[in-house]
Parts: C-alpha cells; sequence; structure tokens
C-alpha cells in the first residue's frame, strides 16, 4: 500500500515525524510510482512558490522597541486629539466662539479639571495681568444666561444688539460655561460688573441671577427689572439692593 | 525556539514579577524579530496592500504585548489576530472604498486619460496570479501562503483551526487547484 499524497508533502517539507520519514524513505528506496508521485508534488509546490514570491515585496525593517515607541506616542497623540474634539464639538454645540480665543485654549480643555465646557478667563495682554474675560458666539434662537448668585457690588448692563454674536464680558476674572445654549456665569464670591450684548435675533432670551429671572425677551417682548437708559440698554444691580427689585 | 517557554505558566508562576517582566520584554523582542517579517509577508501576500499588511502586522503584535504573557502558540496567536483585524478592517472599510471609488472616478475623469499602461502591464502577472489565488476557498489561500512564509504545520493548523494531520493533505490539494487554475488563467488569456 502506497502513503497517501499528504503524507509526501510532509516528507518534501520536512514536517514528517522521524518514524514516518524512516518508513517512507525505507517505501521510496524501491517504489517507482510513489517516486513519480513524490516528483509531481515537489514540481507542483515549487511552481506555486514560484507563484506567490511574485506578490508582495520584503518587509520593512521594524523592531519591536520602536513599535511599541510609536505606538505609544501615536496613542497620546489619539488622546488628545479626541479629546480636543470632544471639547470643540461641545463648544460648537453652543455655537461658541470665544473670544478670547478658543483654539489657543485648548490646553485648557485637556485639563481633567475643570470640565471642558468650562472657559477659563482671558488674560489681556496689554496689562500682562488678567484683568477681564469673556465669551462670545454665534447666538442660537434661544439662550438662557444664569449668575450663579448676587453680589457685594457691580452691574449688569445688557445692550440689545443687531450682531448676530452674543457675548458677555465680566470687568475682573471669572469662568464662564457655555453648554446648549445656556452660559453659567460663575461669580461666586465675585465684585465684577457685566456687559451682555444680545442680539435681536435671539427670540428666547433669558438673564437670570440666582434662579430669579431678572430679563426676558419673547419674541419683541422684554420683561425685565432693569433701568432702560434710552439708548437700547438696560442697568441692573447685582447689589443687594437689587434683590429687592419689584 | 520561541519564548513560550520562558513563559509557560508553571515556570511564570515561580518567577517574581520584575523577572517575569524582564523575561516577558525579551521574549517579545525575539518574537518580533523572528516572525515580524514572516507575519508582515503573510499579509501583504494576502491583501496585495503593503500598507495595511504593516499597520495589520504591528498592530497584532501591539495587542500581545498588551496581553502582557505568551500565549501557548505565540505564531498561531499573531496569525488569528491578524486574520480577525483584516477581516474587521475590510468590513468598516467596504463603505468608504465605494466612496472613494466614486471620488477615484470622478477625478480620472478630470484628469483626462491616465497614463498607466505601463503599470497595467507591470502588475498583469500578478494581477493573474491573485486572481486565480482568489479562485481558492479562503482557508486554503491562507494556507498556501502562511507555509509559503514558513509556518510549521502545527502553527498552521492551530491558527487556521484545523487538525495538524491533514495539513499535508490540504496544501497537496490546494497547491494543485491553484497550479490548475492559473494554468488555465494564462492559457485562456494567450
Amino acid at each position: 500500500m502506497h502513503p497517501t499524497e499528504g503524507a509526501w508533502r510532509e516528507v518534501l517539507d520536512r514536517e514528517a515525524d522521524p518514524a514516518l520519514q524512516t518508513d517512507l524513505d525505507s517505501h521510496l528506496s524501491y517504489c517507482a510510482e510513489c517516486q513519480t508521485t513524490l516528483a509531481t508534488l515537489r514540481h507542483q509546490r515549487d511552481s506555486v512558490t514560484g507563484l506567490l514570491e511574485q506578490l508582495g515585496g520584503p518587509a520593512p525593517a521594524r523592531n519591536a522597541a520602536e513599535t511599541l515607541h510609536r505606538a505609544a506616542r501615536t496613542s497620546a497623540r489619539r488622546r488628545m486629539l479626541a479629546a480636543a474634539t470632544i471639547a470643540l464639538c461641545l463648544a460648537t454645540a453652543a455655537g461658541a466662539t470665544v473670544r478670547a480665543g478658543l483654539l489657543g485654549r485648548v490646553g485648557d480643555f485637556l485639563r481633567p479639571d475643570p470640565s471642558p465646557t468650562s472657559i477659563a478667563p482671558a488674560a489681556q495682554a496689554s496689562t500682562g495681568a488678567p484683568t477681564s474675560s469673556g465669551v462670545a458666539f454665534d447666538a442660537p434662537a434661544r439662550l438662557e444666561v444664569a449668575f450663579q448668585e448676587w453680589q457685594g457690588e457691580g452691574e449688569i448692563v445688557i445692550v440689545l444688539s443687531t450682531e448676530p454674536k452674543f457675548s458677555i464680558s465680566a470687568s475682573s476674572p471669572l469662568g464662564y460655561s457655555v453648554r446648549r445654549g445656556k452660559v453659567t456665569v460663575k461669580n461666586r464670591g465675585g465684585r465684577a460688573s457685566y456687559r451682555v450684548t444680545l442680539p435681536l435675533s435671539v427670540t428666547d432670551a433669558s438673564i437670570r441671577v440666582a434662579d430669579q429671572e431678572v430679563f426676558s425677551r419673547r419674541g419683541t417682548t422684554i420683561h425685565t427689572q432693569a433701568k432702560a437708559d434710552g439708548a437700547g440698554s438696560y442697568h441692573l444691580p447685582l447689589s443687594q439692593a437689587g434683590r429687592k427689585l419689584p | 525556539m520561541l519564548s513560550s517557554e520562558i513563559t509557560s505558566a508553571p515556570l511564570a508562576r515561580t518567577l517574581q514579577p520584575s523577572t517575569l517582566e524582564i523575561s516577558f520584554d525579551q521574549a517579545f523582542a525575539n518574537l518580533f524579530r523572528e516572525r515580524f517579517p514572516m507575519l508582515y509577508r503573510y499579509l501583504s501576500r494576502m491583501s496585495g496592500d503593503p500598507t495595511l499588511a504593516d499597520d495589520v502586522a504591528q498592530e497584532s503584535f501591539l495587542r500581545l504585548h498588551a496581553r502582557g504573557s505568551m500565549p501557548d502558540d505565540p505564531s498561531a496567536w499573531l496569525i488569528s489576530v491578524a486574520n480577525n483585524i483584516v477581516r474587521d478592517e475590510y468590513r468598516t472599510t467596504r463603505r468608504r472604498e465605494k466612496l472613494l471609488a466614486r471620488w477615484l472616478v470622478a477625478e480620472d475623469r478630470s484628469e483626462g486619460a491616465p497614463a498607466t499602461d505601463a503599470r497595467l502591464l507591470t502588475g498583469e502577472r500578478e494581477a493573474t496570479i491573485r486572481r486565480a489565488l482568489g479562485e481558492l476557498r479562503l482557508r486554503d489561500q491562507r494556507l498556501l501562503i502562511l507555509r509559503h512564509e514558513g509556518f510549521s504545520y502545527r502553527e498552521i493548523a492551530e491558527a487556521l483551526g484545523i487538525a495538524p494531520a491533514s495539513v499535508g493533505t490540504l496544501l497537496v490539494r490546494a497547491t494543485a487547484a491553484l497550479s490548475k487554475i492559473y494554468r488555465e488563467q494564462t492559457h485562456a488569456s494567450d
């Protein structure tokens, strides 16, 4: 009985175990038919080797250390890019363009704390020290501005504008967060005054201090406790006295 | 031969963590040096895409490194992982490729007749071989190329989930089939 072609292929590939190899060598020494089979299999294998050799080129020079190092760098870059993308998406979702330069402040977004939507106060280059801060963005149709609390002093000046951008600026540095059309002014313990520029395109606007609505604009109707100055601006004291407005 | 002996379970359990870590890294470096070129060439011949082959081969080794220990058969493990990555890559890029193909057609039109005759002639033989190979079952394509790259019967059997004793027979059949198909294709084009 002749060995199978599979067994002869194992011989060709030097994969036959030693005992089988001995038996096959012995058989081959006197079996002309198997000698032909082996020659045919060798010819086919070598032909296919020649074909496969033409597919693809040599491997690039790589080593383990370089590959691991590059992967670590890529991973760090991906993490940074992902964080920056998330931060930019969140800001874009709110239509925000930070006046102080959002792109220049990507580093602030990448820090684990504070939250990605908080916007750091802007430093004024002219003085070298932070003296004011602000945020501005293309205003959505609906907008809410929330001051965390009343202050010991300061005021809010609300200016209605034909410009498309909403903005708020403060006379001293403090934080803001912008999320889905809501701007939170982190004025806890502050004494600043604020200027809010409200585009006329915003048809549903609300300004609150410590959860109390102090200014609203629904369509063209304005309700406010602030005083109009006749030039399209409204002034609202943030002092304790301001709380007692009717 | 490979570092699997160094980190095989009984020995690994007796080693101190620092020793184990050094052993794994050393084993990984040795394995990378020995098997990266083979894995790359296997992937390159299978896909016809050197960039993909390079990326996938490296990614496979990175996953092994992230695993932190050597599997019983590291080569078979790497081949399996690489095959899975390629499969996933093709799935996720199929839609992208359709869009890209449309874009390329549009670009070709905008740039007039492409001067690609020489390139086409150069790649004609390779394309014929690839077409013939593509006529085989995926398992047989892998089998032939893995063996061509020098992977052992045991590694091939483990990676492809077939019995080690059947590798020789399957190789004979796949080899004969590829030879026949290639011969037919070249005769048909003469």
